[in-house]
């Protein structure tokens, strides 16, 4: 039998736990296991990878919804999403959007979206490198289109409607469940790398959007007062809190008067 | 020739050799898919432990056995992975891992036939190409057998290594596992690989559930496994060895108690080889 279709047919045997399509291959089980026990065993361990993958991405998601809930859930999605990254702490990127489709608890949908949002940001900025923020020169007698800004690589804007960075990690506690869900009102968050792990800082809607739409981590000033074009005032705003929130990594200057 | 063993570095075990920096530690081996993707956390450690030890990187994803070829972006970040750390011994398993429609994440067997031994040389050669150097590949732990193998275990990987200039992982609890599940001598198989083929040794632990052997890593390395490092000795003298657990992990004092005694092993047979001299 070729390869291809040699894989193929074990390929499906495993994710559809179904044995039969290797009917016509010549196996035998290991020990005293059976051949369909022997694709079992297979079978078993696909699942069981992915829904540790999703448990360690959504931790929280997982401590608020309990063992049972959290676990039908992602069988469903497993079963729905099969893996396509070599990487296992890629799996789950849909997650947020599937909860939002399949979660029967309506009163607590929306802060689960949000959370399984914060926890998928919290991943990627952790396997995101650390910089150090930039000591900002004295700019007034600089030049503006002398001007190059570079923003720090592990910032992660999100917007939630609830405060879900009380519950999660180390310093969260999802005994505040029940008051995040209460507290309801629009927030835009920004998770950045720290030399130990992951921080977050809430934003303004101004700085979120401005972050949302720098590209390659790169801004000069024409680029601010085009984002700002209604309010040239805000491109001013925004420089000074990026700033404050340490999140420029460096500023180029170029020639001075 | 002096034993070189160490660990696989696991990340409950960072904070402990940050602090103790552990001398009988020769080296670690990293599964090299915990920190290839990653630019954080996970790769900042392994540099810190990268400037005290050597490092030998082991893939689990590489799938060198897919009948669609090797990811050219997953070789791409592995490629990348290697010129950061600079691994002494770069290595992944003689397996397949899924296909285009899904990864199965999952160390998964072949029967032994010809079409596969020239899938195998094939992948091989174009990976070390790319790479520009010699890959090492393990023998697998199994729980299917496949009846129209063409050639024995043993024969596949010694011919797959000839073929391609590659080299073998030997890993002799999975030997042991394969032994046990599919009833063969395991000193037959070691016998038959010669040592100019083993670039690296790994000992490990299965769990017996009481039907087959399973390759769980989350045990000690059992007396089976000990007597096969023992009876092979003299042929192993220099190879470098890891202590693999990957569940169930202990305190690392109790890893570097199989530290200990491999090297007991190992130096007794140099000790006796001298003194015959």
């Amino acid at each position: 039998m070729h390869p291809s279709e040699f894989q193929e047919l074990m390929s499906a045997a495993i994710i559809e736990r179904n044995p039969s399509s290797i009917s016509n291959i010549a196996c035998r089980g290991a020990g005293t296991l059976k051949m369909f026990e022997a694709v079992e065993v297979y079978s078993y361990g696909y699942p069981a990878r992915l829904f540790e993958a999703l448990g360690e991405t959504f931790e929280t998601v997982w401590k608020v919804l309990g063992d049972e809930d959290f676990q039908s859930l992602c069988l469903v999605y497993i079963k729905k999403h099969p893996s396509k990254s070599r990487n296992l702490s890629d799996y789950g990127e849909s997650f947020s959007e599937f909860i939002e489709g399949h979660l029967p608890q309506e009163e607590a949908r929306g802060l689960l979206v949000d959370l399984a949002r914060f926890e998928w940001a919290f991943k990627e900025c952790f396997h995101s490198p650390y910089e150090p923020s930039a000591d900002i020169p004295d700019l007034r007698e600089t030049e503006p289109e002398c001007l190059r800004f570079t923003v720090m690589k592990s910032v992660m804007a999100i917007q939630v409607e609830y405060q879900v960075y009380k519950l999660h990690g180390v310093g969260g506690d999802i005994g505040q469940f029940n008051e995040v869900l209460e507290a309801k009102s629009t927030i835009c968050i920004a998770l950045y790398r720290t030399l130990s792990g992951v921080s977050t800082k809430v934003t303004s809607q101004l700085l979120h959007d401005f972050l949302c739409s720098v590209k390659d981590f790169n801004f000069d000033l024409e680029f601010l007062a085009s984002h700002c074009a209604d309010d040239p005032a805000r491109a001013q705003t925004v420089l000074h809190e990026i700033a404050k929130a340490g999140f420029l990594t460096r500023v180029e200057v170029g020639t001075t008067i | 020739m002096t034993a070189k063993i160490g660990v696989g570095l696991r990340p409950p075990h960072y904070s402990y050799i940050q602090s103790h920096w552990p001398k009988e530690i020769d080296h670690f081996e990293v599964i090299s898919e915990n920190y290839m993707f990653s630019r954080g956390r996970p790769v900042e450690t392994l540099l810190k432990i990268r400037e005290r030890y050597p490092v030998l990187a082991h893939g689990v994803s590489m799938s060198i056995m897919s009948a669609e070829g090797v990811s050219s972006d997953y070789l791409q970040k592995l490629k990348d992975f290697y010129s950061l750390i600079e691994p002494q011994i770069t290595s992944d398993h003689l397996c397949w891992t899924g296909n285009a429609h899904s990864n199965i994440h999952d160390l998964l067997p072949f029967p032994f036939t010809k079409p596969f031994f020239d899938l195998a040389v094939s992948n091989i050669s174009k990976v070390q190409d790319f790479l520009g150097r010699s890959m090492t590949f393990e023998n697998l732990s199994a729980y299917i057998g496949f009846d129209d193998s063409q050639y024995t275990e043993w024969d596949f990987l010694v011919q797959v290594c000839r073929a391609s200039g590659a080299k073998l992982l030997l890993d002799l609890n999975n030997i042991w596992v394969n032994a046990t599940n599919f009833k063969f001598d395991p000193q037959v198989y070691i016998a038959a690989i010669p040592t100019d083929v083993i670039a690296q040794i790994h000992l490990g632990g299965p769990t017996d559930t009481g039907k087959f052997l399973f390759d769980t890593h989350s045990t000690e390395v059992p007396e089976q496994v000990w007597a096969l490092l023992k009876n092979n000795s003299d042929r192993f003298s220099g190879i470098p060895i890891i202590i693999e657990r990957d569940d169930e992990i202990p305190e690392f004092p109790v890893l570097l108690r199989e530290v200990h005694r491999a090297r007991e092993i190992l130096d007794k047979n140099q000790g006796g080889k001298n003194a015959s001299l």
